[in-house]
Parts: structure tokens; C-alpha cells; sequence
């Protein structure tokens, strides 16, 4: 009804994507924040690019940018001066609504903190984004849904609430909704800060195969003994890219 | 799973949203119903009220005409049917005498003889039961007195006669008489006799109350013109057959004779509604707000798996809409009923038949619409604001707002609190709190004090209404007023009365009615005219304290002299001090000279002329109609008692005693017929205090939520349980003490307002003002105590929470 009344609301039709393009591109980002204490320079521009199946971790210490350059890529923050493109999309063009809609299909975000909704079981949490972006069928969804529970290693808990599950198995629920609509990137903003090390290797673990799966995955985090599991590590320092280097890097 | 295809997840959350927090949902539709609710007792009321009068009134076929006269023969009516442009004319006998039912006590009691009580045409009394029409030696009581009389059916009742004697009746029937208005609120209780059984009681068979219906065909809508017209011809006929007319009562055709009455609640009750409706849309946007505020990270997360603004948007409005739903479920049924109650109460005042429960579509689409749309309307604002925030700054909410740029508000707010260093920190922490969330305070103090100023100027108008009751009272200083149905030597008059112990001062005056003139022309007399009462006592009376307003009182050389109240120049503009008035009293043309305007309260049109000239003037030199007296004692019932006993002493030296007032009973049935309307007016102020608390609980629970986080840190620093409650008790109290301040002052002029409605709806004439401190002291109280209670849960929630919990929280 909303979309009949205003149109202009639901407009989310979200611009093709160029195709064959790499799974991100950024090109001199900068990004500034006003702050009670005057400007805030968090991005001094960023050039970076990365490829398809690439599993990509961001370091740095904390306050130096790293969040601040993923939220970018997500579209959940949006750049200052400089462009941003995700998949072939030019994602520092689209409007507020645009950028939801095309990051439920394009990007699976996963948070240090899990974030997924209390009130709702874990399989209805993995089967939200489908519903949002009204990918899959409605039959075919809870089978879906399921599926990824499994894959992530958590498919008996699919009917309990996020509140009764661990640390651990509330950060695979996560992973799973992140994967729901077949997304060909996977951000994830230290998606160990909030778990034991074995767990914590378990979903790198989990990574690696996904990226073994063809998916791009670029991951924050403060812990460099997981970050060399990465296929290449950026560090970010002040504001800027310090150092890129593939393979496993020492620090 | 087949669950899952028929709800999609995101109204599975909707719907846990609703279900999995039955407090808040609690909160919501409460704060919906309460406006709900009330405009949907308020319109029902009104169409079941005018369905159910208007069917009682027309099966009444009430008359557009009275007139009261002294006693006339039956064949009288048969001339005066025959006048142009009357479609019926029936006459009927009123004895107001003395009765003693079942226990030993004397009331009086109205008998009602009917010549034809089968042939009925104008104000039609029906039979509900036993005998029909009443036999010789019978009585038929009104529906209202049966039980207010405590009497069955088959019981004698024992009337004593205006000659004194002592007669038997026996009660054979039930009748019902819309023209009456109830005994329990009247005081009156109504019997039923033939004719015969009125010769019986010592009565002549003669009638002295005509009753016209104007054919209505002459009639233009509301006009009362012809009526007038009909009126006066017959006015002029019965005095030609030599029956004095004392009043003449002309109805609006349609209009029930107590309309006023009837809009004045009207009045009050559509105000009530549309405050309801107006605190419970605040109500409402405060909690809508509020629970946009608790799920400003849950949106962000929606937001950052994909969902579009106008997926948020509706899952939100949805949400709304299905408060309003369950909100029109519990309010429409229970409106109804209210609705029920008020007309049943209204149908027993107005002597009416209240019909059946009734729920008119027209009700339930206004209901439908308050109960969905104003909530989405409300819900609109925020939720837009809510759906708007991006994914970064909900992701970073953490639960305890940072303090934001500082407006004069708060410079102001910070002066005050800093010239109170001394106040322990808590309290300066609740102080700083109510502050915080401007918008917020600003909904709740409106809520309460829109609620408070009701409240306390009910009470103002409650207590105006008293004051010009006691006014009007205290006009006439004497304490037992006694008429005759006859001129008596007035010198008997007082003798007789005096014999009779406790009689402190007794004065004779002369009392007739009389039309005014427009002027002294003889076409005049013919023309429309005005109902002026004549109040003849001696010039130096001491029973009348008149407030004048104009010239001057009666002095000892008046003669044609005459004091006219401010009732009489309403309906005679052209009245000055210094001209002269023409009134028809019978078939004599008396010329006055206006000496002096007083003011007139509760009291009709009046014209005060010295006893001496008005008794020559209507020939009953020496001679009087009534007889007041000062009693020796204070005491209520023994001026009851009192004015018994010279009734019977003087009805034993064969004075016919027409009737006995006693003023404070009189006094006490005008103040019970006062309190249906401060009733009404109680009823609304307490509604409109509920609807305060529920605003005022909900936002100390709202702060309470949005606060947990910073309850923790408190609790992490070494807060009792009882300091945190008491943060949250401080601020309601300091919010309802300011809501009380700000109430008291708008009091002030909304009581002048209502009370100025409430006079000229009710009494026809503003009220004498009077503003209320007990309501201004009461209202402080509740208010104290309101907030108390709405913030005890909400504290006793915060105080609860143990420092894991309300760090983990989300």
C-alpha cells in the first residue's frame, strides 16, 4: 500500500551492476567526522582492491580506521570524498534505501556483537533477509533456512530463541543469516571479539571454507594469530593502509 | 514449517512484539481504549438518549402549552377547544396535600385528578399496572414514587384534606407520567385520583391546570409565536370565566421542558470526550515514540540485512494498527455498555424510557476510526523519525545518551539546581532527568495538566453552582413559607400563626401574577407579553435583602411603586428606572412606576410592590395570599416540624392551606438536583486523572527502560535498590508538582468558561464564580499520590535489576 502512496519511499530498485567487475573497489576514500571536539579525519584515503575469493583481514589498533573502512564497503557509513564500488556497484551513489535493499542481496554483514533479533528463533533470524528481499521462495525458505543452520553446525537450536545459545553458537546464527541470500561478499566486524579461542577458530575455520566456496570475505580483527589464517592481511594505521601482503605476514 | 509459509518472520516479530511484551501492549492499548472508549460512550449515549426521549416524548404527546389557574369548571375547556388553531385542550386538577404512608412520617404529595383518564390526548399518563382508570377511593402512584414512597400495591396511604380531615386512600395502581420529572429527584411524589375521589378530599370538582397542543400545522419549526398566541387567547377565556391564571408554561414544540438540562450534560459529556481522545492520542505518542526509542538498534539491524525503510515503515504502522484493533475490541463493547448506564441515569432523571443496549454502526465506524487511525496519525511522526536512522548510528546506540548542545531550558534548569547545592545527588539526578527528554515531559505534563485543570475547575464550577444556590437562598430571609387557597384578612392571617410556639416574626404579603405590557397603548394588551410574578410585602420587610442594582428599594410613601428584577428586564428591555410599567393582573390594567432593578437569582421574573397599594389595587385590601415566617430555631428539623404544626393549627381555625414550603428543604432538593450535574462533572474529572496516571506510568516506565543501562552503572557504583527507586519516585513527583502548578493557573479561566455554560445551559444565568481551593488541594494530593503510583512499578522494576543484566542489555 506504502508503494502505491509513495512511490517514491519504496523506490529501491537498486542500479545494474557492472559485470565481470572485481568484488571490491575503493578509490581514494576519505572519510570525516564532526565531533564536539571539532573534525575527525577517520579515513585519509584508501585505495584498495580486492578480488573475487579473496579472504581479506583488516588489522590495526583500535580507533585507527578499521571499522570505519568496512562500514564503508557495507554502505553502513558512507564515504566523505572518494568512490566505493562493491560487486560492480558504485555503492557511494546510492541512496539510503537503495544501499539496504542491494546489501541484502550482495553483502552478508556479520557483527561482533551478533545482533540478531531477541524475539525471534534462531531459524526465523536466518530466514529475515530472504523475507526482506524477497529472494527464494516462501516454501522453500524454512528448508533453506535449515540448510545453513546445518552447514554452520548449529541445526539442532533452529526453534530456540538467540538469548538460550552460547557466544559461539549465537555468532554461527549470525554467519548463517549473513549467508541467506546467497551473497558473494561476507563483511564480518571482529566476529571473534566476543568469543573463546576455540570458537574463535572454529568460525575462521568456517570462513575458509566458505571463501573455498567462492565467496569474497573481508574480515576485521585485532587478533593476529587469526588474521594470518587470512588469505591476505591489510593493516590499517592512522587513517591509512600501512601495509598489504599476502600469504602469512609477520607482525 | 508450514508455520513459517503462512507468517513470514518479520510479522512473526511484529507479532512477538505484540504478544512477548504484554506490559507495554498492556500500556498501548490501555492509553488507545481510554480515548476510544470515551467518544464511543459519549456518542452512543447521545443517540440512545434521543432515540429513547424522543419515543417517550411523542407517546406523551406533551403539551406546547400549561397554565396554571385557580380552580375552573370543565365546561371552560369545552369553549376554549373550540378557539382557531387548537388541536387539543384538556384540563386537569393538581392538590398538593399532606400524606402519611406505611411509615409515620407526613409528606406531600401531588394528587393528579384527570377528568377522562381513557379519552387522554396531552401529556398522556400511561397505565403500567393494576387498576385502570383509577376507581372512587383510589390512587394510582407514579413509577417513581412506589419506591421512593416505600408503599405496595393494595397499601392505604392517608391524606390529610386542606380542611384538615383525615381521609383514607387505597394504592390500587402503578401509572407512568413522562411530564414528571422523578420523584427521587424532584421530591415530589405524583398520585392519581378520579374525580370523585377528589370531591372526596374535600376539593371542589373543578379544574386548575389547562393543557394545549397547537395544531401542527400552524406551527413554524421552532417558533413559539402562535403558541404564545394560543396561549394568551386562552389566558383571556379562562379569566373571563373568572379564573385568575398565575402562569403560563410555553414548550419549544419537540423539545423536551428540561432541554436545558438535557444540554448542559450533552455539553459536558462531548467534552469529556474530546479531552479523552486528545490525553490519549499524547499518551499515545509518547509510547509509540518510546517504543521506537527500545528498537532503534533492532531496526538498524533489519536495516543491515536488508530491509528497506517502507518494509520497516509498515512493519511498525502494522504494529500500531494492530494496537488500535485490540484497543477497539476491549473499548467498544465496555463504551457501550457506559453508554448504558448514562442513559439509564439520564432516563431516570427525565422520567423516560431508557431503551436497549444498543451499538449503531455510525458508532463503530467512529470508534474504528479513533481506535486505528488517530494511533497511526500519532504513530506516524515517529516512526518515520525512527525508520530513518542509519544502520551506523543505530548499531552504535549504547543505551546511555550523551548530554546534547544545551538550550536555554536546561541553562535555566542548572541555575535553579544550583542554588539547591545542598539537595542530596540522587534527588539532583532525578531533578536533571525530568529534564532530559524535553519533548517527553512536555506530552506528560500537558497529559496531567490538561487532566488537573479539569479537575480542579470542576470542582470551581461544583462550587459556584453552591454559592448562587446560597445567594438565591439568602435573598429571602424567612424560613416557612405558607400560601392559601384563598385571600384571607391578614391580620387573621398572622394572629393564627403566631399562636402556634417557635414562631420568631411573621409577614403577610400579597402574591399575584400578571403579564407585562410593551407599553400603555390598548392595543397592547393583546399583543405578545411577558409572565412577571408580583411580590407584595410591607415596604419595611425584613425577610428580603434585596441586591440593588439600579435606584432604589420600596420606601413607606411608595404607592404605585415597583422594584423589578433583573429576570423581568431580560424579557422587558424597554424597562427603565424613573418610566412606567403596565401589567394585566386578572382584568385589571395596573400602572407602575419602576423605582429600582435588583438582581434576580434562581427566581423568575419578579415585581416587588408595596403590600398596602397592590392590595388595594386588586381589590383584597387587608387581605392576603400567603404568610412567611422566621423560625425561633436554628435546626432543620424542627423548622420542619414547625411549619408542620401551624399547617394544622391552621387548617383547625379553617385557613384553606394551598401549600407549606419549608426552605431548607427546598434548599436541600435544589442542592441534590445540583449534585446529578457535579456528579457528571466528578465523573469526568476522575476519567480524565485516570488518563493522567496511565500517561504519567508510562512514561516513568519508558525512562526506566531507556535508563537500564545507566541503572547499572549506578548499581556498579554502590546504589541501593532503594536509591534507584527513589530517582524515579523524585522525578514523577517533581513532574506532577509541576503539572499541578501549571493546572492550578489554567484552572482559573477554564472554570470561569465552564461555569458561564454550565449556568446558562442549566439555570439560564451565569453562575455567581466561586473558585474552588479544596479542588486546588485535592488535585495536589492525587496528583502527589498519582505520581507515586505510577512510578512505584517502573522503580521497583529498575531497583530489581541486578548489574549483569542491565549491562548485557539490549
Amino acid at each position: 500500500m506504502i508503494g502505491k502512496l509513495l512511490p517514491w519511499l519504496a523506490a529501491a530498485d537498486v542500479p545494474r551492476s557492472k559485470s565481470n567487475a572485481v568484488a571490491v573497489e575503493l578509490t581514494d576514500v576519505r572519510k570525516v567526522y564532526l565531533t564536539g571536539a571539532g573534525e575527525f579525519v577517520a579515513l585519509k584515503g584508501i585505495d584498495l582492491l580486492v578480488d573475487n575469493g579473496e579472504f581479506l583481514a583488516v588489522v590495526g589498533k583500535s580507533g585507527n580506521g578499521k571499522s570505519t573502512l568496512i562500514n564503508m564497503v557495507t554502505g553502513i557509513d558512507r564515504p566523505t570524498s572518494g568512490e566505493v564500488w562493491v560487486a560492480g556497484t558504485a555503492v557511494h551513489t546510492l541512496t539510503e534505501n537503495q544501499i539496504a535493499v542491494w546489501r541484502g542481496r550482495t553483502v552478508g554483514v556479520v557483527f561482533q556483537f551478533f545482533q540478531l533479533l531477541p524475539t525471534l528463533t534462531v531459524i526465523e533470524n536466518v530466514m529475515l533477509p530472504m523475507d526482506f528481499c524477497n529472494v527464494y521462495d516462501r516454501a522453500e525458505r524454512p528448508d533453506r533456512a535449515m540448510d545453513l543452520l546445518n552447514l554452520v553446525g548449529v541445526g539442532d537450536q533452529a526453534n530456540k530463541v538467540p538469548a538460550s545459545l552460547s557466544g559461539g553458537q549465537q555468532q554461527r546464527v549470525a554467519i548463517a543469516r549473513s549467508l541467506a541470500n546467497d551473497p558473494p561478499l561476507l563483511v564480518a566486524d571482529e566476529p571473534t571479539g566476543n568469543l573463546d579461542p576455540r570458537t574463535a577458530e572454529a568460525v575462521i575455520e568456517l570462513f575458509r571454507e566458505l571463501t573455498q566456496g567462492g565467496k569474497t570475505i573481508l574480515m576485521v580483527t585485532h587478533d593476529e594469530d587469526l588474521a594470518c589464517c587470512a588469505s591476505r592481511i591489510v593493516t590499517v594505521s592512522e587513517g591509512r593502509i600501512a601495509r598489504d601482503g599476502y600469504g602469512t605476514v609477520e607482525l | 514449517m508450514n508455520n513459517y509459509v503462512r507468517l513470514s518472520p518479520r510479522w512473526r516479530k511484529v507479532w512477538s512484539d505484540i504478544w512477548g511484551n504484554k506490559i507495554r501492549t498492556l500500556l498501548v492499548v490501555l492509553s488507545i481504549s481510554v480515548g476510544v472508549f470515551a467518544v464511543g460512550m459519549v456518542y452512543s449515549s447521545y443517540l440512545m438518549f434521543q432515540r429513547d426521549l424522543n419515543i417517550s416524548f411523542v407517546a406523551a404527546s406533551p403539551a406546547n402549552a400549561s397554565l396554571f389557574t385557580d380552580p375552573f369548571d370543565e365546561e371552560l375547556v369545552e369553549s376554549i377547544r373550540s378557539l382557531k388553531d387548537i388541536k387539543a385542550a384538556e384540563g386537569r386538577r393538581n392538590v398538593n396535600l399532606r400524606i402519611r404512608a406505611g411509615d409515620d412520617q407526613w409528606r406531600q404529595m401531588v394528587l393528579v385528578a384527570i377528568p377522562d383518564y381513557i379519552k387522554q390526548k396531552v401529556n398522556v399518563v400511561r397505565h403500567l399496572s393494576g387498576a385502570w382508570p383509577p376507581g372512587d377511593g383510589d390512587v394510582l402512584l407514579e413509577r417513581s414514587s412506589v419506591a421512593a414512597l416505600g408503599v405496595k400495591q393494595g397499601d392505604r396511604i392517608t391524606v390529610e384534606t386542606s380542611t384538615g380531615r383525615k381521609r383514607s386512600v387505597k394504592v390500587t395502581g402503578v401509572v407512568y407520567d413522562p411530564s414528571q420529572t422523578p420523584s427521587s429527584f424532584s421530591g415530589n411524589y405524583y398520585g392519581y385520583i378520579s374525580m370523585d375521589t377528589l370531591e372526596k378530599l374535600d376539593e371542589s370538582r373543578q379544574l386548575n391546570q389547562l393543557n394545549l397542543v397547537v395544531e401542527p400545522a400552524v406551527l413554524k419549526d421552532n417558533d413559539t409565536t402562535t403558541i404564545k398566541d394560543v396561549g394568551r387567547q386562552s389566558w383571556k377565556k379562562l379569566e373571563q370565566g373568572g379564573a385568575k391564571v398565575s402562569w403560563m408554561q410555553v414548550n419549544k414544540p419537540g423539545e423536551h421542558q428540561m432541554q436545558g438540562a438535557i444540554n448542559a450534560l450533552l455539553l459536558l459529556l462531548a467534552v469529556l470526550g474530546v479531552l479523552a481522545l486528545l490525553l490519549g492520542t499524547f499518551l499515545l505518542i509518547n509510547t509509540v515514540s518510546a517504543i521506537l526509542a527500545q528498537q532503534v538498534r533492532q531496526v538498524g539491524i533489519m536495516k543491515s540485512i536488508g530491509a528497506s525503510r517502507d518494509q520497516i515503515l509498515r512493519m511498525y504502522l502494522s504494529l500500531v494498527g494492530a494496537y488500535g484493533i485490540l484497543s477497539l475490541v476491549v473499548a467498544a463493547p465496555l463504551g457501550a455498555l457506559a453508554a448504558q448506564a448514562v442513559t439509564g441515569f439520564i432516563s431516570e432523571m427525565f422520567n423516560f424510557d431508557a431503551g436497549g443496549l444498543e451499538l449503531p454502526p455510525r458508532v463503530v465506524i467512529l470508534e474504528a476510526v479513533v481506535a486505528v487511525l488517530v494511533p497511526l496519525m500519532a504513530a506516524l511522526g515517529p516512526v518515520w523519525r525512527g525508520t530513518g536512522i542509519t544502520v551506523r548510528e543505530a548499531l552504535n546506540d549504547y543505551g546511555i545518551s550523551a548530554i546534547r548542545t544545551k538550550g536555554w531550558v536546561d541553562k535555566m534548569v542548572d541555575f535553579g539546581l544550583g542554588r539547591l547545592k545542598k539537595l542530596p545527588r540522587p534527588v539532583l539526578l532525578s531533578l536533571r532527568n525530568t529534564f532530559r527528554r524535553k519533548g517527553r515531559l512536555a506530552l506528560t505534563l500537558l497529559t496531567l495538566t490538561v487532566a488537573g485543570t479539569v479537575f480542579m475547575a470542576v470542582f470551581s464550577v461544583r462550587t459556584s453552582l453552591y454559592s448562587t444556590l446560597d445567594q438565591a437562598l439568602d435573598y429571602f430571609h424567612y424560613d416557612v413559607m405558607i400560601e392559601f387557597a384563598d385571600s384571607y384578612r391578614a391580620s387573621r392571617i398572622e394572629q393564627a400563626v403566631l399562636e402556634v410556639p417557635g414562631v420568631k416574626m411573621v409577614e403577610c404579603w400579597g402574591r399575584v401574577s400578571g403579564r407585562m405590557l410593551a407599553d400603555e397603548r390598548k392595543e397592547s394588551e393583546t399583543e405578545a407579553s411577558k409572565n412577571v410574578y408580583i411580590i407584595a410585602p410591607p415596604v419595611k420587610t425584613q425577610m428580603i435583602n434585596p441586591q440593588i442594582i439600579a435606584g432604589r428599594w420600596l420606601l413607606p410613601d411608595d404607592e404605585n411603586a415597583a422594584v423589578v428584577n433583573t429576570e423581568v428586564l431580560k424579557d422587558n428591555p424597554q424597562l427603565k428606572v424613573g418610566e412606567s410599567a403596565v401589567i394585566i393582573v386578572g382584568n385589571r390594567k395596573l400602572r407602575f412606576t419602576v423605582v429600582g432593578v435588583v438582581q434576580g437569582i434562581l427566581a423568575g421574573p419578579i415585581v416587588y410592590a408595596p403590600y398596602e397599594w397592590l392590595a388595594g389595587a386588586v381589590q383584597e385590601a387587608g387581605r392576603a395570599r400567603s404568610v412567611q415566617l422566621v423560625a425561633d430555631y436554628q435546626d432543620a428539623k424542627e423548622q420542619s416540624s414547625l411549619g408542620r404544626s401551624i399547617e394544622e393549627h391552621l387548617k383547625k381555625n379553617s385557613l384553606r392551606v394551598k401549600n407549606v414550603t419549608i426552605t431548607w428543604e427546598q434548599k436541600k432538593l435544589i442542592r441534590s438536583q445540583f449534585d446529578i450535574i457535579t456528579t457528571f462533572l466528578l465523573i469526568m474529572a476522575v476519567l480524565l486523572a485516570v488518563v493522567g496516571a496511565l500517561g504519567l506510568a508510562g512514561t516513568m516506565g519508558i525512562n526506566v527502560l531507556e535508563r537500564t543501562r545507566e541503572i547499572g552503572v549506578m548499581r556498579a557504583v554502590g546504589a541501593s535498590s532503594l536509591d534507584i527507586g527513589k530517582v524515579f519516585v523524585v522525578e514523577a513527583l517533581c513532574i506532577g508538582l509541576l503539572s499541578w502548578a501549571a493546572g492550578m493557573i489554567l484552572a482559573v479561566p477554564v472554570a470561569v468558561m465552564l461555569s458561564y455554560q454550565v449556568g446558562m445551559l442549566f439555570l439560564k444565568n451565569p453562575l455567581t464564580f466561586s473558585f474552588s481551593f479544596l479542588g486546588v488541594g485535592i488535585w495536589l494530593v492525587l496528583s502527589t499520590m498519582l505520581a507515586v503510583m505510577a512510578s512505584l512499578l517502573p522503580a521497583w522494576n529498575a531497583a530489581r535489576l541486578s548489574v549483569r543484566d542491565v549491562l548485557s542489555y539490549e
